[in-house]
């Protein structure tokens, strides 16, 4: 038990490689047969509220997204969003999963479920281990996309006591004052893709 | 709670309040945690302004524009419209929120925070204190039965006729048939751009469109009630009349369902309604 | 330099300059990671005074925050004391002094990677492994020299029974290149969403539980009985700590995930041996305090000392605080709060950062053959540290068990953010105190390095020291 040989073999890799087996590689046993849905398998569901960023911004969505609102433009948004979303390092203070406690259902909305997570925008998964500011898992529409962007520009602006650090180089200004631009435009998108899926009636009221 | 801090002029400059908007450190959950003015700073005042004129930080992004408080007149009331509204209305303004806006539900708020920022906002007409809302409209209890395919069609039927010939709500929002078929049933000319709604200016100057039930989504409507309740009472503020009185409660109520049978499935109770009866029937 | 030369080698046992090297890199990253763990503070109460810049963007300054404190601080700092400690523990030198200049090149400009490509945008969605992504292969790559560079000196050192750090530090280097490839790996390009996240899971903790843990004991196994000049308490003990961190502590992982979607069973074993684990390691702590008995001067007189063993009360309490939360009845209220926070703030600062320091407290003259410059700056940053850490810690778990109620009776979101406030203003006044700290311990090295006065050669300490 003091010997190299037995704690490089037994110690190093034997037991790293149980606990990797037990609880890596069978809770992901589960998914195999599960296909990875893409961006694009995802788009339809946000669609409306990524046509209605153009219908809000209609130049700075010209210039960010020339082809207009369609599923592919919408899947590239939900991809640069993501990376937004990661960058920034949201996902330090935002979660993203409803647990079965704490009345969180009452709060956001149906509990988490795996399936889901199985998809592209979830590679790395972003689930979160701190909130500062509320779970986002469920957050289509419960705001508006102008709402979000002045949130985003500034959410002191909508919410006084928020800590939420602003993000003014999400924005550029065209003449008309701040709209946001490709990546404010994508992260917009990406916040209102989170619960998409979730069929409008099955929402919480607030949510509708 | 200060009742001195409500009776305070709204239109008054508030520098001391200002700053304290600003600085959360000092906004801490006190005895004052419940006043109108600190609950409106922390939750309201970033849209609708610290004066209550819809011009807060966040107004230059939103569309529509936060509704300035100081004119006094509401939108979404059980009072007639042009008259001041309840508490209880803007009171379910606030739980709710209003949909297709930047307007959230608030509905975690305690209910006496919400009350007390309420009262905060009808503070910001100059006259508040002078003015009294007139009776709510009556509300009827809804006459047709939802357990019946035939009661709900025939509803929507009255209500298509109601809509179309003798309230005439095309002139404002879309007509919902041929034009030569409302023509007829009108016995006389009808407006050619009717498959439109025709954009109207409101009280705040902003010209705005009268919601096509097929696609808008109405900003304070969840159920039939609520539909009966708009028709009835009207919106303040805009075009929409009220309807009380012009209308018999039967009427009225058939308007709703019918209003509501245009609407998007997922919103409207009526279509959600008739699958499921229409399932039932087939099982 | 080194008098005792083995015979059988013609170079010295210790590379004294990488020592020095890897420690001064150490205080320059945590000087870097404090400053940043300030300024991100004051973002919580309204004062964040780079606003609106992009590069200092708060979520950013996190990110380079926990990282510099991982890969900057302990892993320097572990990396330099490994250089000093483990060819006195087997009789036999590392591999190749140019490997250690290269491996310390190859890890310093992987920091400077890390911190620019964080701060630039292309954080990794990895939690305390946001190194970006194309940055990952040169740090597998600086893991895996390390086993080179150490592991021929376990193995080579040609005795029957190794000493316990010589175990510590064996499955620590295999664990740490394992778990950095596991967790950088396959959740980014393999592993999606849950089963990701229970991966990511292993990960997080992995590198508490399998590199920064067993790099930390093991090197207390050689400091603190070389300072008391006394063996260490108990073998057994030994044993039992070693292979109970060993076999339970790879399974935790999933705790950091609980209630989430992650098959239940994952998280009911992650709870268990975690728990489990918390038992383990407190049989370390009899061992270690034990071993003190008889020698409580000690904690007066040696400084060194006095970090080891405050580290180590605040390591027990971090374990009962553990086996506490990890319940799945606290989780309802604790998870997503301060409360963490406070948690994982004690276990990096008040216990691993401590001992980093004692070591460094205790080796800077030996490597700079002078004094300290001004020994009471130190003693300064250890009362700096210890009350701002415990009033941080305090703050953070009272502040979290505020912010788990409030959510739990559905007050508005914005009443815990208002409600934590004052907390958080609490939060960073106790940051200033260690900042300051930590801001005087490295001016004290570097005015010692560079200080005009003579090297020393009298001091009977330091003589020893050589030995």
């Amino acid at each position: 038990m003091e010997r190299f040989s037995g704690i490089f073999l037994v110690a190093g890799l034997a037991f790293f490689l149980f606990a990797f087996v037990a609880m890596g590689a069978i809770p992901y046993v589960h998914f195999v047969d599960l296909p990875i849905k893409t961006a694009e398998d995802l788009a339809p569901a946000v669609l409306e509220d990524f046509a209605d960023l153009e219908r809000r911004w209609p130049e700075a969505f010209a210039a960010a997204f020339p082809g207009g609102a369609t599923v592919q433009s919408c899947a590239a948004a939900l991809r640069e969003g993501r990376d937004v979303y990661i960058a920034e390092g949201c996902w330090h203070c935002h979660s993203q999963y409803v647990r079965p406690v704490s009345n969180e259902d009452a709060r956001w909305g149906r509990i988490s479920a795996p399936a889901e997570y199985h998809n592209e925008l979830q590679l790395p998964q972003l689930f979160g281990t701190r909130r500062v500011g509320p779970d986002l898992t469920r957050q289509a529409r419960v705001h508006s996309n102008d709402w979000h962007a002045a949130h985003f520009y500034n959410p002191r602006s909508v919410s006084p006591t928020s800590v939420m650090p602003p993000f003014p180089w999400l924005f550029e200004d065209r003449g008309k004052g701040p709209e946001p631009n490709r990546k404010g435009l994508s992260t917009i998108a990406y916040v209102q893709w989170l619960g998409s899926w979730i069929p409008l009636e099955e929402r919480n009221d607030f949510a509708r | 709670m200060a009742l001195g801090v409500l009776r305070a002029p709204a239109s008054a400059p508030r520098p001391a309040l200002a700053a304290r908007e600003h600085d959360p450190l000092t906004m801490r959950l006190s005895d004052e945690g419940d006043t109108g003015e600190v609950v409106y700073l922390r939750y309201c005042s970033g849209c609708h302004g610290v004066a209550g004129d819809g011009k807060g930080p966040a107004a230059p992004f939103l569309s529509p524009k936060p509704r300035n408080f100081t004119s006094g007149v509401y939108k979404f009331t059980t009072t007639p419209s042009g008259s001041p509204p309840l508490e209880e209305d803007l009171l379910r303004t606030v739980t709710e929120g209003l949909h297709g806006t930047s307007m959230p539900g608030w509905r975690f708020l305690p209910l006496g925070e919400r009350r007390s920022a309420v009262k905060h906002v009808l503070a910001f007409h100059k006259e508040w204190e002078l003015r009294t809302a007139e009776p709510p409209v009556p509300f009827h209890e809804n006459p047709v039965s939802l357990e019946s395919r035939e009661a709900i069609e025939a509803a929507i039927a009255r209500g298509r006729d109601v809509y179309h010939k003798k309230a005439t709500c095309w002139s404002c929002h879309p007509g919902y048939m041929p034009v030569p078929d409302l023509e007829k049933l009108l016995g006389g000319p009808a407006r050619s751009d009717i498959e439109k709604p025709l954009p109207k200016p409101d009280l705040w100057e902003e010209v705005i469109l009268p919601p096509d039930f097929r696609t808008a989504t109405l900003k304070s409507v969840k159920g039939l009630q609520d539909l009966y309740r708009a028709v009835t009472a009207g919106v303040g503020g805009t075009a929409m009349p009220t309807w009380k009185g012009a209308l018999s409660a039967d009427e009225l109520w058939s308007l709703a369902f019918y209003v509501d049978s245009l609407r998007p499935p997922p919103y409207s109770v009526v279509n959600r309604t008739l699958v499921a009866l229409a399932e039932a029937e087939g099982k | 330099m080194s008098q005792d030369v083995p015979a059988a080698a013609a170079r010295p046992l210790v590379i004294r300059g990488l020592v020095a090297a890897h420690f001064a890199a150490a205080v320059a990253s945590l000087v870097v990671s404090v400053t940043g763990g300030f300024l991100f503070s004051l973002l919580f109460v309204q004062r964040y005074p780079f606003e609106g810049v992009e590069l200092l963007s708060p979520g950013r300054v996190r990110m380079v925050h926990t990282n510099l404190i991982a890969f900057g601080f302990l892993f320097n700092g572990f990396l330099g004391a490994l250089y000093w400690a483990l060819p006195r523990v087997t009789g036999r030198p590392v591999l190749d002094a140019r490997l250690g200049w290269l491996i310390f090149w190859v890890w310093q400009g992987v920091l400077l990677a890390v911190f620019l490509g964080i701060l630039a945008g292309h954080a990794q969605a990895v939690e305390w492994g946001e190194t970006p992504v194309w940055i990952d292969p040169a740090v597998v790559l600086g893991a895996v020299l390390l086993m080179v560079q150490f592991l021929p000196c376990v193995a080579r050192s040609g005795e029957k029974a190794l000493y316990v750090t010589a175990w510590y530090v064996t499955a620590g280097l295999i664990w740490t290149g394992l778990t950095y490839i596991m967790g950088n790996y396959l959740p980014q390009f393999f592993v999606p969403g849950a089963s990701g996240a229970a991966i990511t899971g292993l990960y997080i903790h992995d590198l508490v539980g399998l590199f920064v843990t067993p790099m930390g004991w093991g090197l207390m196994y050689y400091f603190v009985p070389t300072i008391l000049k006394k063996p260490v308490f108990s073998h057994g003990l030994s044993l039992i700590g070693f292979w109970g961190l060993a076999f339970f502590y790879p399974l935790n992982g999933v705790h950091h995930f609980l209630y989430s979607p992650i098959p239940m069973y994952a998280q009911y074993g992650a709870v268990v041996s975690t728990v489990a684990v918390e038992v383990v390691v407190t049989t370390v702590i009899v061992n270690f305090f034990m071993t003190l008995r008889g020698r409580g001067d000690m904690l007066r007189t040696s400084l060194p000392i006095r970090w080891f063993f405050t580290g180590m009360v605040f390591y027990f309490i971090t374990c009962l605080q553990c086996a506490y939360q990890v319940t799945l009845t606290a989780q309802k209220i604790v998870h997503f709060t301060d409360w963490v926070v406070g948690h994982s703030h004690l276990v990096m600062f008040g216990v691993f950062s401590f001992w980093v320091l004692g070591m460094i407290e205790h080796l800077w003259p030996r490597l700079a053959g002078r004094e300290w410059h001004a020994p009471a700056w130190n003693a300064w940053c250890y009362w700096l540290s210890t009350i701002g850490m415990s009033a941080m810690f305090v703050t953070l778990v009272a502040a979290g068990l505020l912010q788990g109620f409030l959510w739990k009776e559905l007050a508005p979101w914005e009443a815990s953010v208002v409600s934590s406030m004052p907390f958080w203003l609490a939060r960073t006044l106790s940051g200033v105190m260690i900042v300051l700290g930590i801001f005087l311990f490295g001016l004290n090295m570097l005015l010692t390095a560079f200080a005009p006065a003579p090297r020393t050669e009298a001091r009977p300490a330091l003589a020893a020291a050589r030995e």
